[in-house]
């Protein structure tokens, strides 16, 4: 019955892992005569990636930026907020904003990266609402690119990490969140030292996949500003992408796709060792 | 999810009311343009003029060219195609990775996590050229296959957490009577993990019909879905913003529509709590 | 669990061969589908002949029924606002029978490359078509690699120094404008700079967003300003340095100053922002930019507008300091797949396409100058120059132009020209710095046994 989930995996992702990192030793090309014909070149590629220059560590230096902000900070903490807020909250609210955050989620991913391009851009909605009251506006899509599209993924991906924190904490016993708010002046403490650790392995879950998630995003900051203004906003999948088909030299991007899979490796398996330690995996709780 | 309210100072109560009054305020605004827009002739990035009010850039979706109805017939194709095999697939294997643990099963639930995260987008290069030596390119039937196997790791991990919330008393109740293991799958697990299928279900879609960069590389022309088609739009001077914001409303519905339908119909079950459990 | 070992192999086994039976069908399909052709080409919302591609594949579709009865031509639209866009679709799609058109619109520039990747055939019957003859030396050349045919140039361009006069006088600068040096450019520029704090004093296309733009009209064309090229077709060398480079490299640095924001190059739809925003708001003095962007703005095109003809001139590129003028073309050509379908059929359709009378229509419509000697004459060619006087204008240009280097390496060697323009731009390189970063790049590239220091 595992058959058909394995066919799967090996014929679409699996041999695709493999010819990645085979092509990543060619010099293959998108035009001219090593498009077709293409040579095994050792390790050029990498040479070339790690060298000096290369715009490398700037790439993996924006994709953590974009992941603490718009997925740890953005989507996490501020989903926890939420969550934790709306506990206390009228009902009528938390219904209609739990809905309007799940619609945000649930939007084309290339419709959000509109709406937001729009907001931002020079003369968009934001400028035109600061203007009305007199504030200045410099195009943030220009001056602050990382910040734009790590609005535009919390935005959008919020809601992911709020359910997962409204259904856990709906699990807590009333009486001790009642405890908690009640004694305002210890809330924070109670948070910690009770809260906190009861959702410990829904937190956990929660980054796993936000995590993994985000590393692998590459529409947003594609369709909002194309990894620009210059290289400000270029994120590895878009550093890849570029390499391969704006430059021409698709093993080149194969290099950078390998780098990719061995970061997204490495945060698998420290996740993996850490749920495996609480026993997180085994499910039945 | 119970609708237990905590009770407490009042203060608090109105405090965190009104922040998140607030957040869903401006939650909204992103939305703002995009509405207003789309019900103007001639739309521009500021919400005033646009010369007047009109459905026209909704009707002539439906009308005009063809462009829309293709690529929105091409995402249908795409998203339902995904989300039926993935959630068969996945509700398949999930079965005896739930009841049958062994080291082997705990080890290949250690691989579906680490595939979970494999960020999808650094193997589409590759993708690509084989999809082509295998003339496999500009298939919406197997792109529905690559997308399958992409959406396959999670869909089966939460498939997974679903099966094994069920107790496995009913089950061996079954086996005494002599039902086959997939029988029992059949009759005994399936109806009472329908919450978690649609779960799985919903979540697939959603990727699926948002999908962009694999349907980008792998299909071309008139098989491109509408995510690609927005795509063209970008930056496009000529482009008459309304007739795009008309275009983006009526993609961004169905996944609204079929979440609200599932949470309707499954009721508490839903908001991802499998996953929770897990 | 073994048996579900074994149902694995199977059945993967069982997709890969289905895979292959499947594909097989595909390109059985594709074959017998030998009366029908595709045409694949680029469209944009912005540009102005939007429709006036697909006028011409039906124009010629129809005639080409009547010459194969039966024959059909299904247009293939790649719709994207960047060019190098369309160019990594293109290759991408000639590389599987699946996927690839039968006639394809290449950008001349990157006729050798894809020749070489053994995109696009050789179509050496073309000589022996009548109209071949039609065509000047100069363009059968930009569409031969390694002495054979590749594809029929459908239309042509030169570079012009368009300069807002309006503007120009309120700074204090004499109209007509024509620079004879770089020097002449940076003083202008500075003087539009001081003038009005407000405007872009010179649009200069630089950068990786501008992608091909950047290298070949924001540095190319002034190169060839100087004493020395890109690459020498007579000692078959490319040119990495010398008094030429070190002018150009300079100049782009002493522009700097006043030349459009980087909100506005690193944009890849910046030539939009300039041609359609910028221009007829007269908030640019000069801009370096095709021949085609006064169509946009005559009375029967997309943005009627008769103050752009009275507000902006044209100048023409100078040679540095030695009183001539120079110039760089490019253009499109229709070449055929090396999977099309059907070869007989899909020759006949760009033979049909290429007619004097449909390039005129196509080009008049486009913007374009007609690469073809005979459609000049054309009617449709004499109507649109009365109503678009820049069009006189840049067709005498075409005297003294030039043409990049048609072989496979150039669309490298052109990305890196075009990173070091955006270096410069920035502000993260000197001139000196990029002229060592090019020379090491394009040695790199080509193979230090193909490239040589040019001394005066």
């Amino acid at each position: 019955m595992v058959a058909p989930l394995i066919v799967f995996i090996l014929a679409f992702i699996g041999w695709p892992i493999i010819w990645t990192m085979i092509l990543s030793f060619t010099n293959m090309t998108i035009t001219g005569p090593t498009a077709t014909h293409f040579q095994f070149i050792g390790f050029a590629n990498y040479r070339q990636l790690f060298s000096s220059g290369s715009g490398l560590v700037q790439s993996i230096f924006l994709s953590l930026y974009y992941l603490v902000a718009s997925a740890y900070i953005g989507q996490a903490l501020f989903g926890f907020a939420l969550a934790y807020l709306m506990l206390s909250c009228s009902m009528r609210v938390r219904k209609t904003v739990g809905s309007i955050i799940i619609i945000c989620w649930l939007v084309p991913e290339i419709i959000a990266a509109w709406m937001w391009f729009a907001m931002l851009s020079d003369g968009g909605t934001l400028q035109q609402g600061l203007h009305a009251v007199g504030l200045p506006y410099q195009t943030w899509l220009i001056s602050h690119p990382m910040i734009s599209v790590s609005l535009a993924n919390s935005w959008r991906g919020v809601a992911f990490s709020f359910l997962l924190f409204s259904a856990a904490l709906s699990d807590v016993p009333a009486e001790l969140l009642d405890a908690a708010k009640v004694d305002g002046a210890h809330t924070w403490r109670r948070l910690r030292s009770i809260i906190l650790p009861l959702l410990a392995t829904t937190i956990l879950i929660d980054f796993v996949l936000i995590t993994l998630g985000t590393l692998n995003d590459f529409t947003l900051i594609f369709a909002m500003t194309g990894g620009g203004p210059g290289t400000a906003s270029n994120v590895l999948s878009v550093f890849m992408y570029q390499q391969a088909f704006s430059t021409f030299q698709l093993a080149y991007g194969t290099a950078i796709a390998v780098v990719l899979l061995v970061i997204g490796a490495i945060f698998s398996v420290i996740y993996i060792r850490t749920l495996r330690r609480r026993g997180a995996l085994n499910f039945v709780r | 999810m119970t609708t237990r309210r905590v009770r407490g100072p009042s203060a608090v109560r109105n405090l965190s009311t009104m922040a998140i009054s607030l957040v869903g305020v401006l939650f909204l605004v992103p939305f703002l343009w995009l509405v207003v827009v789309a019900f103007q002739r001639h739309g521009s990035l500021e919400l005033a003029g646009g010369g007047g009010f009109t459905l026209s850039n909704f009707t002539s979706l439906f009308t005009g060219g063809g462009m829309f109805l293709q690529s929105f017939e091409n995402s249908l194709f795409l998203a339902v195609g995904t989300t039926i095999f993935t959630t068969v697939i996945a509700v398949f294997a999930a079965y005896p990775l739930s009841r049958f643990g062994s080291r082997t099963q705990e080890y290949f639930v250690y691989v579906l996590v680490f595939l979970t995260g494999l960020p999808i987008i650094a193997i589409m290069i590759p993708t690509y050229d084989y999809f082509v030596t295998l003339n496999l390119i500009n298939s919406r039937f197997w792109t529905v296959c690559f997308m399958t196997a992409t959406a396959l790791p999670f869909a089966t991990w939460i498939a997974r957490s679903f099966i094994d919330a069920v107790p496995r008393e009913l089950e061996e109740a079954a086996w005494m009577d002599g039902s086959s293991r997939f029988g029992s799958l059949k009759r005994i697990v399936v109806p009472l993990i329908i919450p978690g299928i649609c779960v799985v279900a919903v979540f697939t879609f959603v990727n699926a019909w948002s999908d962009f960069f694999v349907p980008y590389i792998l299909l071309q022309g008139a098989n491109s879905p509408a995510s690609v088609t927005m795509y063209s739009f970008f930056g496009q001077y000529g482009v008459n913003y309304s007739e795009v914001a008309a275009f983006a409303i009526v993609y961004s519905l169905p996944p609204v529509l079929l979440y609200l339908i599932v949470t309707r119909w499954v009721g508490q079950g839903f908001a991802l709590r499998g996953a929770v459990k897990g | 669990m073994r048996i579900s070992k074994h149902i694995t192999v199977v059945a993967s086994l069982a997709i890969m061969v289905s895979g292959v039976i499947v594909g097989g069908f595909n390109t059985v399909s594709g074959a017998s589908a030998t009366k029908t052709i595709s045409v694949m080409y680029w469209t944009n919302f912005d540009n102005p002949g939007t429709n006036a591609i697909p006028k011409l594949i039906n124009a010629a579709a129809a005639q080409l029924a009547k010459q194969y009865p039966g024959a059909k031509v299904v247009l293939d639209p790649i719709t994207t606002s960047s060019e190098s866009t369309y160019y990594a679709k293109i290759d991408l799609a000639q590389r599987s029978a699946a996927t690839a058109p039968d006639v394809v619109m290449e950008d001349s520039f990157l006729i050798g490359s894809d020749a070489s990747a053994g995109f696009i055939q050789a179509i050496p019957k073309i000589k022996s078509w009548s109209g071949w003859q039609h065509f000047p030396a100069a363009m059968q050349n930009v569409v031969t690699y390694n002495g054979k045919v590749y594809g029929v140039v459908n239309s042509t361009d030169v570079q012009l120094a368009y300069y807002n006069a309006k503007l120009f006088r309120e700074a204090g600068i004499a109209v007509p404008w024509q620079p004879h040096s770089f020097a002449d450019i940076v003083t202008a520029s500075k003087a539009l700079a001081k003038h009005d704090k407000g405007i872009v004093p010179a649009w200069l296309y630089t950068g990786t967003p501008l992608g091909e733009a950047s290298s070949f009209r924001g540095f190319e064309v002034f190169l060839d300003g100087t004493n020395d090229r890109l690459y020498n077709s007579a000692t078959k060398k490319w040119e990495i340095s010398g008094p030429g480079f070190t002018a150009t490299w300079n100049f782009l640095a002493a522009m700097r100053p006043y030349t459009e924001p980087e909100s506005d190059w690193s944009n890849p739809n910046g030539s939009s922002t300039v041609n359609l925003n910028l221009m007829p708001a007269n908030q640019v003095g000069i801009v370096f930019d095709g021949s085609w962007v006064s169509t946009a703005y005559v009375k029967a095109g997309p943005k009627p507008d008769p103050s752009f003809f009275t507000n902006f001139k044209e100048a023409r590129f100078p040679t540095n300091g030695t009183g001539g003028y120079t110039n760089q073309s490019g253009g499109f050509a229709w070449s055929l797949s090396s999977r099309a379908g059907n070869s007989k059929l899909g020759l006949a359709m760009i033979e049909d396409m290429s007619s004097a009378g449909n390039i005129a229509t196509f080009d008049a419509a486009d913007g374009n100058i007609p690469p073809r000697t005979d459609a000049t004459t054309q009617q449709q060619w004499a109507a649109i120059n009365k109503v678009d006087p820049v069009l006189t204008f840049a067709t005498n240009q075409l005297a003294v132009t030039n043409y990049r280097p048609n072989l496979p390496q150039y669309p490298q060697i052109s990305t890196e020209i075009a990173t070091l323009t955006g270096d410069i731009s920035a502000g993260s390189m000197t001139a000196a710095q990029a002229e060592t970063a090019f020379a090491a790049k394009v040695t790199q590239i080509v193979g230090a046994s193909h490239v040589v220091r040019m001394t005066k």
